[in-house]
Parts: C-alpha cells; structure tokens; sequence
C-alpha cells in the first residue's frame, strides 16, 4: 500500500472515529440516550456513502466496457 | 448474493476473486479487501471498546451501540471507494487494454463487494433498531449477532495475514 494511501484512509478513520466520539460525549454530556434524530443523521451518512460508493463502482465497470 | 433481510453472512463465506478464472486480479483484490476491511474494523473496535488516545469513550448503552455499528457501516464503504479509486487510477496506468479493463473490472468487484458487506450489516442495525420499541431483548439480539459478525470478520482478517 502506497504512503498517499495510506495517509487517505487514516484521515478517513480518524474522522469516523472523531465523529462517533463526539456524538457519545455530548450524549452523556446531557445525561440522555443518543436520539432518534441524531441516529436518522448517522443512518443519512450512511446512505449518502452508499450511494456515492455505488456510483463510483458503476462508473469505473462503464470506463471498462463491463 | 440474494440474502433475507438481516442476514448476516460467515467471513467463510466472503468471496473474493483469487479462485476465479481471472487470476491476475486475485491478490490485489483480496488485498485492497483487506486493507479497506481493517479501516472499518478500527472503527468498529474504537466504536465497540473504545479508544482513550483518540477520544472515543466505549459504547455502552444500546443507541451507543447502534452508532458505532452505523459509524462502521458508513467506515466500510469509505473505505471501499478509497480503495476503489486509488486502485483504479493504477489500472489506468497499465497500457494493454485487456489488461487495463481486467484491473478496473478487479476493483469493481472489490467494491461491489464491500458494499454487499456493508449491505448486510446494515439491515442487522435497522432491524435491531426497529425491534427496539417492539421487544427489546430480540433487537439486544440482532445487535449483538451484528456486532458479533464484525468480530468474527475480524476474526477471519487475522488468519488472512
């Protein structure tokens, strides 16, 4: 694995990570279970990847001819 | 790769392309798997157990829980279009054109992969999350077994190495 790589897939990782810790601590902050909302938001996120996923590997299975 | 709603499948079962006929894109394909696969289980670990040095407290609580499985899902997926496309702009460099198209159709279904993965975890924590208000222990359940999987897929990485 090159270095860029490497580098692109740390920040990815660590911005993941650094969300899901922000959202505990300010749920414990207030002394209320993560919300519905909030999860609505993470389920968002998810769906947006996937989507953007998706569309890359369509795109890349055209260039080819496939 | 068909499956029932919340199915989530045995790393045993997760396929790769090294015993297709197509070969040459074997290794790389398992590898880029891997390597996206190992992100997404940092996550998944710092999420599950936690990580004091980056900040990430333990998930405890059940909607705890649920996050880090969606923070993981999602950590799949970037990690599979990283892979995709840095692998994709190497095939771009290869000048036989048969060749060229082998490597990107390679990092295709690498993704498409990833994405079914991906896929089945994520109908586990919708449906853990639809059970909840409708019988606890049951969604506790299909928490855990997701949880459970990520482990064992876990599990199955190490042996890979």
């Amino acid at each position: 694995m090159n270095a860029d790589l490497a580098v692109q897939l740390l920040l990815a990782l660590l911005a993941q990570a650094g969300k899901l810790g922000a959202l505990i601590t300010r749920s414990r902050t207030r002394g209320t279970p993560i919300t519905d909302e909030e999860l609505d938001e993470l389920a968002g996120g998810d769906d947006a990847k996937r989507a953007s996923l998706q569309a890359d590997i369509e795109r890349i299975r055209a260039e080819a001819g496939g | 790769m068909n499956r029932g709603p919340g199915t989530l499948d045995h790393p045993r079962s997760f396929r790769t392309s090294a015993g297709s006929p197509a070969r040459a894109r074997g290794h790389a394909t398992a590898t880029g798997l891997t390597m996206a696969l190992t992100m997404a289980l940092l996550v998944a670990l710092m999420g599950v157990q936690g990580c004091q040095a980056l900040g990430v407290p333990a998930a405890q609580t059940f909607e705890e829980r649920l996050a880090a499985g969606f923070t993981t899902v999602a950590g799949i997926r970037e990690g599979a279009q990283i892979m995709l496309n840095s692998k994709a702009e190497r095939a771009r460099a290869i000048t036989d054109e048969s060749r060229r198209n082998a490597a990107l159709l390679s990092a295709a279904d690498d993704a498409e992969n990833l994405q079914e993965q991906a896929d089945n975890l994520r109908k586990g924590l919708d449906i853990a999350r639809t059970l909840k208000d409708v019988d606890f222990k049951s969604a506790e359940s299909r928490l855990t077994a997701t949880v459970t999987a990520l482990q064992a897929l876990d599990k199955y990485l190490k042996e890979q190495r």
